[in-house]
């Protein structure tokens, strides 16, 4: 029952990990910031930017939205950066603020972006070489953002920061600033939920309909083909 | 056959399917997995279903070779942010320095108004009267005339010793036929 590692679980980072340079911690980094320097702050953008990009991209489906919302949200950190506890991790400070951004968005905008998740800008996303067929994995984003829909927000976020952005449940409960406890429960909840639509979703297919394959399945193939 | 505690392992089973259990817990999950069908069937269903979610991340994931990075558009924006709370805090200041400076002009004008009006205005010491000594006045000053013999006038009261006129309405009264009432 171990977990499988996939590249974007290798891919991303942890935010309790040390920083990639193996330098100056994010610490220092800000208290340099506070003293004036912008170089520190440079190091931190590019130390979260990709991570920070690739959750909002998660919420708002678009590259170019969703870079606009993390330059929003290095902005409000920088503006910020005088009421940031240094007693605290700094990731997590900054993906609250990016993801409250990114929330604030979709409820603006809802109803009309959440249905966009895993769909839109789908030309600008190169398909998965390692699968076989494109077609499957698109079908099954759909699927899968299909059934996320169904979801309600608050356990939806959660579902997608752990199981889509790999972040642990005590970074979740710092990003969201909720107990690890309510971030278990919600999770327990999400899966849950999602485990409910996804099976009767896929038991009110019809008996022709092409059954979404998951990839690396054996049954996928001879689904495909038929 | 659906027993009591197995509410309490559904909630387990979905943390199972991601793995995040402690292996405590864990262990007795995975124990009760093996004599409770029901939950067998619902923890094949989660395994299932989290397997779609997780096979559906990949495309998602943004490299960071993939993307320019954003910190030269950052440090753009970083710089007119420094620059408007310069003068922010400058234009916080100008408020008060401006009240201030009316505050002080006011006092200033108000100051030499009440220093003009209070100020008595000023006497020449003149000297002492001496018999001989011929006595000057002030030129701007004008001596009042005084006519010899004023000291024994009285002044008159007016209309004090004339005799009072009557109007032409009471004379007519008093002449009229109506005389004698």
């Amino acid at each position: 029952m171990a977990r499988p590692h996939t590249m974007s679980e290798i891919d991303t980072q942890s935010l309790e990990s040390p920083p990639p340079g193996g330098g100056v911690s994010d610490a220092r980094l800000v208290e340099a910031v506070r003293k004036g320097d912008h170089d520190a702050f440079g190091e931190l953008v590019k130390r979260y930017e990709g991570r920070l990009m690739s959750v909002l991209l998660r919420f708002v489906r678009d590259r170019e939205l969703a870079r606009d919302l993390s330059q929003e949200t290095f902005l409000r950190v920088y503006e910020r950066i005088e009421q940031f506890d240094p007693s605290r991790r700094f990731g997590p400070w900054l993906f609250r603020i990016g993801v409250n951004l990114g929330l604030d968005y979709m409820r603006k905008r809802k109803r009309r972006l959440w249905p966009l998740l895993f769909s839109e800008s789908r030309s600008e996303t190169p398909p998965d070489p390692s699968s076989s067929d494109p077609r499957q994995q698109l079908d099954l984003e759909q699927e899968v953002r299909h059934v996320l829909e169904g979801i309600p927000e608050h356990y939806r976020t959660v579902l997608v920061l752990r199981d889509l952005e790999n972040f642990s449940t005590s970074e979740i409960a710092a990003i969201l600033n909720r107990k690890e406890a309510t971030i278990r429960w919600r999770l327990a909840e999400a899966r849950t939920k999602f485990k409910q639509i996804w099976t009767r979703r896929q038991a009110e297919r019809k008996p022709g309909d092409l059954v979404i394959p998951l990839p690396g399945s054996e049954e996928s193939d001879h689904d495909v083909d038929e | 056959m659906w027993m009591n505690n197995c509410r309490k392992y559904r909630a387990d089973l979905a943390l199972l399917a991601g793995n995040d259990l402690d292996a405590v817990t864990r262990l007795e999950v995975e124990r009760h997995i093996v004599t409770c069908p029901e939950c067998r069937a619902h923890w094949q269903e989660l395994q299932s279903s989290h397997q779609a979610l997780e096979q559906s991340r990949g495309t998602a994931v943004v490299a960071s070779s993939e993307t320019n990075s954003v910190w030269v558009d950052v440090q753009r924006q970083i710089r007119v942010v420094d620059e408007r709370s310069r003068r922010g805090s400058w234009r916080g200041w100008l408020p008060a320095v401006a009240m201030t400076a009316a505050c002080l002009a006011i006092v200033l004008i108000t100051s030499d108004i009440l220093r003009e009006s209070t100020t008595p205005p000023e006497f020449t010491q003149q000297p002492a009267y001496s018999p001989g000594t011929p006595v000057s006045f002030p030129t701007s000053a004008q001596p009042t005339i005084v006519p010899a013999g004023a000291e024994e006038l009285v002044p008159e009261r007016l209309g004090e010793d004339r005799p009072r006129r009557r109007s032409n309405r009471v004379e007519r009264l008093s002449n009229g036929p109506y005389r004698g009432f």
